[in-house]
C-alpha cells in the first residue's frame, strides 16, 4: 500500500498537478484567515476552477484548500483572537491570550507546527481505515446501505445544534427535495406539476452553494464588526526559535496524540466538523491538564489541542467519503459534488477502480500538510494583511464566484435559480432555528437511500429483513439508540432551563 | 402560537398539499412498488414531525421571555446591508442572462461593494476598480484558460 501512496505522491509532483494543490493550499489559508470567509466557502470559491481540470488535480487542489484553511484560521485567531472559522474558537482561548503576552511569533507557530503534527499523525488512521472500512463495505448489500444512511442522518439529526425535531425536519425535507424530478429507478417524473424547470429536479451542488455560502454571507452581514485591532496587527514581532517551539509540543505527547484521536473521530462523524473538533479537543485537553487553571492564560496546552485536532478533523471526514460515499462535512460534501461532476463515485469500490485518485487523495492530504508550513514559512507576514481586508469588498467577489461555480456547472441559468432559492431558504432557516447539515446531507444520499429501499425490497419483500441481517440491524438499532439520546439530551436541556428561568 | 409553531402548521400544511399530489405520479409497471413508494414514506414523517413540532409548541409550559426586539431604527440598522445585498444580488441574477457575465459583474460588484462600505462618494472609483478586475480576471480564467464557459447575454451573443 505505501507503494500505492509513494506512486500518488510522484503522480502529484507533476507540475500541473502540484501548482493546483499549491494554489489551493494558498486559497485555504488566505479564505481560513479572514473572518467570516469559512472553509467551506473558500472550496465553493474553488470549485469552478476544478472544472477544467482533470479528477486528480481537482481533488489535490481542493484537499490543499481544506488543509491550508483548517491552518489559516490559527493566524486570526491567535493574533486578532477573531477565528477565521469556526475551526479556530478554541485556538482564541490561549493563542491570543499568549500574543497578548507579548509572544505571537510563539502563538501561531505553536499552532501551525501543532497542525502539521496532528494532521500528519491522522493521516497513519487514514490510510489504514480508508482501506479497511472499503473491504467491510464491499460487503453490504442494499439493506445494510439503507440502514447506514439512515444511522447517520439520524446522527446529523442528533448532534446538530438546537431542536431535534428541526433536525429531523431539515434532513427529511433535504430528502424529499431528492424526489423532485425524475425518479432514480426508472426517470417518471415526480411533483413537477408541469414546470420545466422542476424536471430534471435540483441540482445538487448550487444548492448547496446557496444553503452554505449565500445564507452566510447573509448571515455574516448582520453581525459584522470593523475589525479596529487589525491595523495593530501589521506591526507583531513574528520571530521564534522553531526548536524551541516543536520541542514545547513533543514534550506533551498524550496532549497531541489524545486531540488528535478526538479530531480525527469528530471528523469521522458525519456534518458535526472541525468547528466542534478543536472545542472538545481543548476541553479534553484542560481536563487531563495537571494544571487546568492555567488554560486561558496564553499556554501552549490549549493551542497544540486545539490546533492538532482541527487538522486530524480532515483525516476523519475523507475517511468516511472515500469508504461509504458519505461526506464528513460541508467541505468533503462539496469534494463529493465535484468528484460526481468528474464521473467518479466515491464508495467501497471507489480505492479499486480508481486506485491513482484515491492514493492521490490520501498523498496530497500528506503533501498539502508540508505545503502548509512552507507556505507560512515564507510568508506569514503577507497573511497578516489579507486578513485586514473588510467584509464588504469581499462579499460581492464571493457572490460572482459562487454564481460562476453554479453556472458552470451545465451553463444554465437554472442552477444559478436554484442557488438563490436555496441561499434564502437557508437564511430563512438560520434565522428560525432549523439546522442546514441535515438538509443538506438529505439532499446527498436522498437518491442512495431511495435507490437502496427498492432494491433490497425488490430483491426480497420481507421487510424483517433490514433487522434480522446481523450489520443492518446493528447499524438500525445504533440509528435508535442515537434518537433516543438525543431526545434525552434536548428533555435534560430543556429541564435546565426551566429550573435556570 | 409561537413561530415554531407557525412553521410546523405551514409544513404540515404542504406535506398534505404534495400527499394530496401523489395519486398523480404515473405508475410504471416495470417496478411494481412505484415512484410514489418512497415519497410517500417521507411526506407521512413530515407531516408526523411537523405535528410534534406544533405539538411541542402548544404544551410547552416554558414560555421565553420575549427578546426585546430594540429600537425601529436599530432594526433597520441591522437588516440593511442584508436587505441591500439580497435586492442587488436578485438584479444580478435577473440581468445576468440579459447582460452578460462580463457587465452586470461589473456592475454587481460596483454598486454592492459601495452600497455596503461607507457610504463616500470617493470610494466609488475603487469598486469601479475591483469590479472591472474581477470581472476581467475571472472572465480570462475562465473562457480563456479553463474553457468554462460564461453567460454571454444580449450584449454578447
Amino acid at each position: 500500500m505505501l507503494e500505492i501512496i509513494s506512486q500518488a505522491a510522484l503522480s502529484l509532483l507533476e507540475p500541473n498537478v502540484f501548482i493546483g494543490m499549491t494554489t489551493g493550499v494558498l486559497a485555504g489559508l488566505i479564505g481560513g484567515a479572514i473572518p467570516g470567509i469559512t472553509i467551506t466557502m473558500t472550496v465553493i470559491l474553488v470549485l469552478p476552477f476544478t472544472f477544467g481540470m482533470d479528477p486528480l488535480q481537482a481533488i489535490a487542489t481542493m484537499i490543499g484548500v481544506y488543509v491550508g484553511g483548517e491552518s489559516g484560521t490559527l493566524i486570526s485567531a491567535s493574533l486578532l483572537g477573531i477565528p477565521g472559522t469556526p475551526s479556530g474558537i478554541a485556538t482564541t482561548f490561549d493563542g491570543y491570550p499568549m500574543t497578548k503576552n507579548g509572544e505571537p511569533g510563539r502563538a501561531v507557530w505553536t499552532g501551525i507546527w501543532a497542525s502539521l503534527l496532528g494532521g500528519l499523525l491522522a493521516g497513519i488512521p487514514l490510510v489504514i481505515g480508508a482501506t479497511q472500512l472499503a473491504k467491510l463495505a464491499l460487503r453490504f448489500g442494499p439493506w445494510e446501505y439503507f440502514s447506514l444512511f439512515i444511522l447517520t442522518l439520524s446522527i446529523v439529526g442528533a448532534l446538530t445544534e438546537g431542536s431535534f425535531i428541526k433536525g429531523l425536519l431539515s434532513g427529511a425535507l433535504g430528502l424529499l427535495i431528492t424526489t423532485i424530478g425524475a425518479d432514480p429507478i426508472m426517470s417518471s417524473p415526480r411533483f413537477t406539476f408541469g414546470l420545466e424547470i422542476l424536471s430534471t429536479g435540483f441540482a445538487f451542488l448550487p444548492i448547496l452553494i446557496g444553503l452554505f455560502a449565500f445564507s452566510q454571507l447573509l448571515v455574516d452581514l448582520e453581525s459584522r464588526r470593523e475589525r479596529a485591532q487589525t491595523e495593530s496587527a501589521i506591526d507583531f514581532n513574528l520571530s521564534v526559535s522553531h526548536l524551541k517551539v516543536l520541542k514545547d509540543i513533543v514534550s506533551q505527547p498524550f496532549n497531541l496524540v489524545w486531540s488528535t484521536l478526538v479530531g480525527f473521530w469528530i471528523g469521522i462523524l458525519p456534518a458535526v466538523g472541525g468547528s466542534a473538533a478543536n472545542i472538545l479537543a481543548y476541553d479534553q485537553a484542560k481536563k487531563f491538564s495537571k494544571h487546568p487553571e492555567k488554560f486561558g492564560t496564553g499556554i501552549s496546552d490549549g493551542i497544540i489541542a486545539s490546533e492538532s485536532a482541527n487538522n486530524a478533523n480532515v483525516g476523519g471526514s475523507l475517511i468516511t467519503m472515500m469508504a461509504f460515499g458519505i461526506p464528513g462535512d460541508a467541505v468533503t460534501a462539496v469534494m463529493l459534488g465535484a468528484l460526481i461532476i468528474h464521473g467518479i463515485q466515491p464508495g467501497p469500490l471507489f480505492a479499486t477502480t480508481h486506485i491513482k485518485i484515491a492514493y492521490g487523495m490520501l498523498a496530497s492530504y500528506f503533501i498539502a500538510h508540508l505545503v502548509t508550513v512552507v507556505i507560512l514559512g515564507m510568508s506569514l507576514r503577507a497573511f497578516i494583511k489579507v486578513i485586514t481586508v473588510p467584509l464588504h469588498t469581499l462579499i460581492p467577489v464571493v457572490l460572482v464566484f459562487c454564481v460562476i461555480g453554479s453556472y458552470a456547472l451545465n451553463n444554465i441559468m437554472e442552477n444559478v435559480y436554484t442557488f438563490l432559492l436555496f441561499g434564502i431558504l437557508g437564511y430563512l432557516m438560520v434565522k428560525t432555528g432549523f439546522p442546514l447539515a441535515p438538509m443538506v446531507l438529505g439532499v446527498i444520499l436522498g437518491d442512495q437511500i431511495e435507490i437502496n429501499l427498492i432494491r433490497s425490497i425488490m430483491t426480497d419483500s420481507n421487510p424483517w429483513l433490514f433487522l434480522t441481517r446481523p450489520i443492518s440491524g446493528t447499524l438500525l438499532v445504533l440509528a435508535v439508540l442515537s434518537f433516543i439520546l438525543a431526545i434525552y439530551q434536548e428533555r435534560r436541556h430543556l429541564k435546565k432551563r426551566q429550573s435556570g428561568a | 402560537m409561537g413561530r415554531d409553531g407557525w412553521i410546523g402548521l405551514g409544513l404540515l400544511a404542504f406535506g398534505g398539499w404534495l400527499y394530496s399530489n401523489l395519486g398523480k405520479i404515473p405508475a410504471n409497471p416495470l417496478v411494481p412498488i412505484g415512484p410514489a413508494y418512497y415519497p410517500r414514506i417521507l411526506l407521512i414523517l413530515i407531516v408526523l414531525l411537523s405535528l410534534v413540532l406544533v405539538i411541542q409548541e402548544a404544551i410547552s409550559r416554558h414560555r421565553r421571555e420575549s427578546k426585546g426586539r430594540g429600537s425601529l431604527r436599530g432594526q433597520v440598522e441591522r437588516y440593511q446591508p442584508t436587505l441591500t445585498c439580497f435586492i442587488v444580488f436578485t438584479l444580478y441574477v435577473v440581468f445576468l442572462p440579459v447582460l452578460g457575465f462580463l457587465v452586470s459583474s461589473v456592475l454587481f460588484v460596483t454598486i454592492l461593494q459601495w452600497l455596503l462600505g461607507p457610504l463616500r462618494l470617493r470610494r466609488l472609483p475603487v469598486s469601479l476598480l475591483t469590479g472591472v478586475a474581477v470581472s476581467l480576471i475571472s472572465y480570462v480564467a475562465f473562457e480563456i484558460y479553463l474553457r468554462v464557459l460564461l453567460p454571454r447575454g444580449i450584449l454578447f451573443p
